[in-house]
């Protein structure tokens, strides 16, 4: 561990603990780059650098959140760290005398824990940040070009965080993690376009020129489209596109907002919502996963936690507060205020993308998505715009591209009506998919389509 | 600021290693954020920060570096770091150049009637249980309440190698609250924001309380007796809260140079306006748009903006005609014209981007009454819950939320969730006459990547648009 990271932390937690009943602490290390391309040029470059100490403190079942800022970083700096830490200590003390306490909350986890090593979450040439970056956009680029685009325009990110998670709850555990961005948009004259991600955790598995290569073939077959029509469809969802949807899977089962009437499964645990076929999980444990992580942010060990098994909606995601209020176990989604999901992940199914398309006697094939917004989020009425290569899908073959539609639906609708998944699981995460998803290609029956009154 | 040596000194150091433009920004921010859920605090959180953002050219690439750990050893190394990665992509790079713009030298801030730092946390929580006090007060049933109140105070420090340096202290007060009611087995959600740049005072003004209470009461009284909305070609009133979401989603949005250029089309998108529609009829004479960040008691104030350029009020749309986009330094010198001072940053650690501030129609003569008296059939849409727009700002959706039939130009009974979905020319040509009761709405907007959430004002007066096929 660089700098004065642990001997930080360790003084934290212990001056905290003084005031409060519960402390978590958690410092974070981090460095990142980042190029941004358009129109075939780079346009930034961009280096960041942060030291960051969050702290969750409670006392009498009062809870604070806070951070320390200005700390200082060099092994020759501790004392003035240390005084920097006795000011904040100070400072909750005051604080929490305003603060109500909240009469549900059961305390945190009590450890230690054991922990297991999951694979590819970490790279040291990444860390290092001693490669040429400029190589992968060329790479990525080059490909998108080669399939016909014209312009190409998006990111390539790396990002390595050295971490440490202390609490009162006897959890003390460091960890260091990586990962890789690229995101690419091939376009073609004015109507036709294709994007495509890759993320990971080490640069093996980044996949630039897979993606660019992808992007471009969809702007390609994307050129000079029609105007579709309203009406219901048969749709297969890319993963690109179906990973915008379903994470909304994995942020309905969170306990926090099943509570607060911003979700629609509440009240529908034990239910069958979708084919009986059909496995939903969040895992932390998925080895290279974007949001994988042997820990959540009380210190409490991960797993593979279905959600919906068997096409039945099996259980919510707890932290230890929350799983004692329902007189349950933590699944190790701590939030500390919100349980969340880590990685939501669907279990594959068996065909090609090719097979899929077959199987469609009417439909669209959706290449991606963006601007999901809810007319009701305890209902799941919802609205999202496709963008980027859309296709009309007859007699399982695609007959050509169109724009301007807009898929009107209910996400326990697009549950129920999930009939087909293909073989092509992706991992995805980026500007509409705040949640990685872990999905291959989806067939969603009977979905509804509308189109704006020109 | 306590800081301002280091960003002085690490633009000099920037040019020492051979930048040939820099520009350093320094911000420090204090606030304080409240969660109270189904009447639970669910959370309270004190912060404080402080970061540095350094934007560079070297060898015609720009370059941006940004740090939180404040000493100049790290700025040293970053800058270093920043600028090799720059220097290796100066084969690919765009050439940047930058518009010229007079060096300015200002501090300004927003005085605080009461300061937001002096008032007790107590009383902040207590103004939130005051709302669910009120709420529950109506004997609705409201099975979900969230409502969270946040506020911070920023010390912005600007300086550039031109020989600019704007310092800023800005306020800002923010409410967000999200509401289920309950009727007959049948859910209504309704979710708003209220913010500004300002003090506490501000509470003073959105009689928060009241104006839940009566949020609710009318969602009870919609789920109770709404009916279909009318089907074919009908007349629509909106009021100030469509009407705001309309001037920012599509005219805002799509009139950003660096949209129109292309540099934010891998998510952000590009835009339907182009450059040769300036001077092009976009609207009948009575729509006037502008976007105007020197407005004081909006979420998106300000003088000067992240390049030091002076803000001033911009028309986007003149009397139906498109005159001017949104500029910043970088799309300024691309168009061959100046910045109108439109770039701002979220954060420390964001590059300025091409941003709106306060965007909204201008007022014309008529009451919101005499827009009404003139429709036969149609709907009024008070309010919106659901809405989006694809990303060149073409295709819209707004979904209603308190809403009214209006026969023979009288309001009657509530409809449930009409669904206006138009392509921007037809929304915008469609738009006949226009009230004088402008209100203005907060928002964050977001763009770029990394996503920038940024403070802004959305707003107007009711329109009134003839002749729409709601869905």
């Amino acid at each position: 561990m660089k700098s004065n990271l642990r001997e930080i932390a360790e003084y934290a937690r212990k001056k905290l603990a003084e005031v409060a009943d519960d402390v978590v602490l958690a410092a974070v290390a981090g460095q990142a780059s980042q190029i941004k391309f358009a129109n075939n040029k780079i346009v930034k470059t961009a280096i960041e650098n942060t030291f960051d100490i969050s702290a969750f403190v409670t006392k009498d079942k009062k809870i604070l959140i806070t951070n320390i800022k200005d700390m200082p970083t060099e092994k020759s700096e501790v004392s003035a760290a240390k005084k920097k830490v006795d000011e904040s200590s100070k400072n909750i003390k005051k604080f929490l005398k305003f603060v109500q306490p909240k009469p549900d909350f059961f305390g945190i986890a009590s450890g230690p824990f054991k922990y297991k090593k999951i694979p590819r979450l970490f790279d040291k040439k990444i860390a290092n940040f001693d490669l040429n970056e400029v190589d992968f956009v060329q790479a990525g680029m080059n490909a998108a070009l080669n399939e016909g685009a014209e312009r190409t325009n998006g990111i390539f990110q790396l990002n390595a965080a050295d971490a440490i998670l202390l609490t009162s709850g006897n959890v003390d555990i460091e960890s260091q993690a990586t990962s890789a961005y690229f995101s690419i948009r091939a376009l073609i004259e004015k109507d036709a376009s294709g994007h495509m991600n890759s993320n990971a955790r080490t640069l093996r598995d980044i996949e630039v020129e897979e993606s660019g290569r992808f992007a471009g073939e969809i702007a390609r077959q994307a050129k000079h489209p029609e105007s579709g029509k309203a009406g219901k469809y048969d749709v297969l969802f890319a993963p690109l596109a179906f990973s915008v949807i379903a994470q909304n899977f994995g942020e309905a089962a969170s306990i926090f907002d099943v509570e607060a009437n911003l979700s629609f499964f509440k009240n529908k645990l034990g239910e069958q919502l979708g084919q009986k076929s059909l496995n939903i999980y969040d895992d932390a444990t998925i080895a290279g996963g974007i949001a994988s992580c042997e820990y959540d942010a009380e210190g409490v060990p991960t797993g593979k936690i279905p959600i919906i098994h068997n096409g039945v909606l099996k259980t919510y995601l707890y932290n230890t507060s929350s799983a004692k209020k329902y007189k349950t176990k933590t699944t190790g989604n701590a939030g500390l205020i919100a349980p969340g999901p880590h990685n939501v992940v669907f279990e594959a199914g068996t065909d090609s993308r090719e097979s899929l398309i077959k199987e469609i006697k009417h439909g669209l094939y959706i290449t991606n998505v963006w601007y999901l917004r809810y007319q009701n989020m305890s209902t799941g009425d919802f609205s999202v715009i496709p963008r980027d290569g859309m296709f009309l899908i007859e007699n399982g073959k695609i007959a050509g591209p169109v724009k301007q539609l807009r898929v009107s639906e209910n996400m326990l609708n697009i549950l129920k009506n999930i009939h087909a998944l293909g073989d092509d699981l992706k991992q995805m995460a980026g500007w509409e998919t705040s949640i990685p998803v872990l999905t291959p290609h989806v067939i969603v029956k009977n979905v509804n389509i509308t189109q704006p009154t020109n | 600021m306590v800081y301002e040596d280091l960003a002085d000194w690490a633009i000099k150091y920037a040019q020492k290693l051979g930048a040939t433009y820099a520009e350093a920004r320094l911000e420090e921010t204090k606030g304080q954020d409240f969660v109270l859920k189904n009447g639970t605090l669910e959370g309270s959180s004190f912060s404080s920060t402080s970061g540095l953002g350094i934007r560079l050219a070297v060898n015609g690439s720009m370059g941006f570096i940004s740090t939180n750990i404040m000493n100049k050893e790290k700025v040293e190394e970053t800058v270093r770091h920043a600028i090799k990665l720059a220097s290796a992509s100066a084969r690919m790079a765009d050439k940047l150049i930058l518009s010229d713009e007079k060096t300015q030298k200002k501090n300004y801030q927003i005085k605080e009637k009461i300061k937001l730092g002096d008032v007790n946390p107590e009383k902040k929580i207590g103004l939130l249980t005051e709302i669910e006090k009120q709420i529950l007060a109506t004997k609705v049933k409201v099975p979900g309440r969230f409502l969270h109140i946040n506020d911070w105070k920023t010390h912005k420090y600007i300086v550039n190698t031109a020989g600019s340096k704007i310092s800023s202290t800005l306020p800002y007060l923010n409410f967000f609250y999200l509401l289920t009611v309950l009727n007959n087995k049948q859910t209504a959600q309704r979710m708003w924001q209220y913010g500004s740049a300002g003090g506490w005072e501000l509470t003073g003004k959105w009689k928060l309380p009241e104006l839940l209470a009566s949020e609710v009461k009318t969602l009870n009284i919609a789920l109770e007796k709404g009916t279909s909305p009318p089907k074919g070609s009908v007349d629509l009133v909106v009021s100030p809260q469509v009407t705001g979401i309309i001037a920012h989603e599509s005219c805002g949005h799509p009139y950003e140079a660096d949209r129109i250029m292309g540099r934010e089309a891998a998510q952000a998108g590009e835009s339907f306006i182009t450059t040769d529609m300036i001077g092009k009829a976009i609207a009948k004479p009575v729509v006037t748009l502008v976007d105007d960040p020197t407005r004081p008691e909006t979420y998106g104030f300000y003088l000067y903006d992240d390049e030091c350029v002076k803000a001033r009020k911009k028309f986007l749309v003149k009397d139906g005609i498109i005159t001017e986009f949104l500029q910043n330094r970088e799309t300024a010198s691309f168009f061959g014209t100046k910045s109108n001072g439109a770039s701002r940053a979220s954060e420390y650690d964001k590059e300025p981007l091409v941003r709106m501030s306060n965007t909204f129609f201008l007022e014309g003569d008529y009451s919101e009454e005499e827009l009404i008296k003139e429709v036969k059939l149609g709907v009024f849409m008070k309010s919106f819950m659901e809405w989006n727009i694809d990303d060149k700002r073409y295709n819209n959706r707004y979904v209603g939320s308190e809403c009214y039939l209006i026969e023979n130009g009288e309001i009657k009974t509530p409809v449930k969730n009409p669904v206006i979905e138009l392509t921007t020319p037809t929304l915008y040509g469609a738009i006949d006459a226009l009230a004088n009761n402008t209100e203005f709405h907060a928002a964050s907007c977001g763009k770029g990547e990394p996503m920038q959430g940024i403070p802004v004002t959305h707003g107007g007066p009711s329109i009134r648009i003839r002749g729409v096929k709601l869905g």
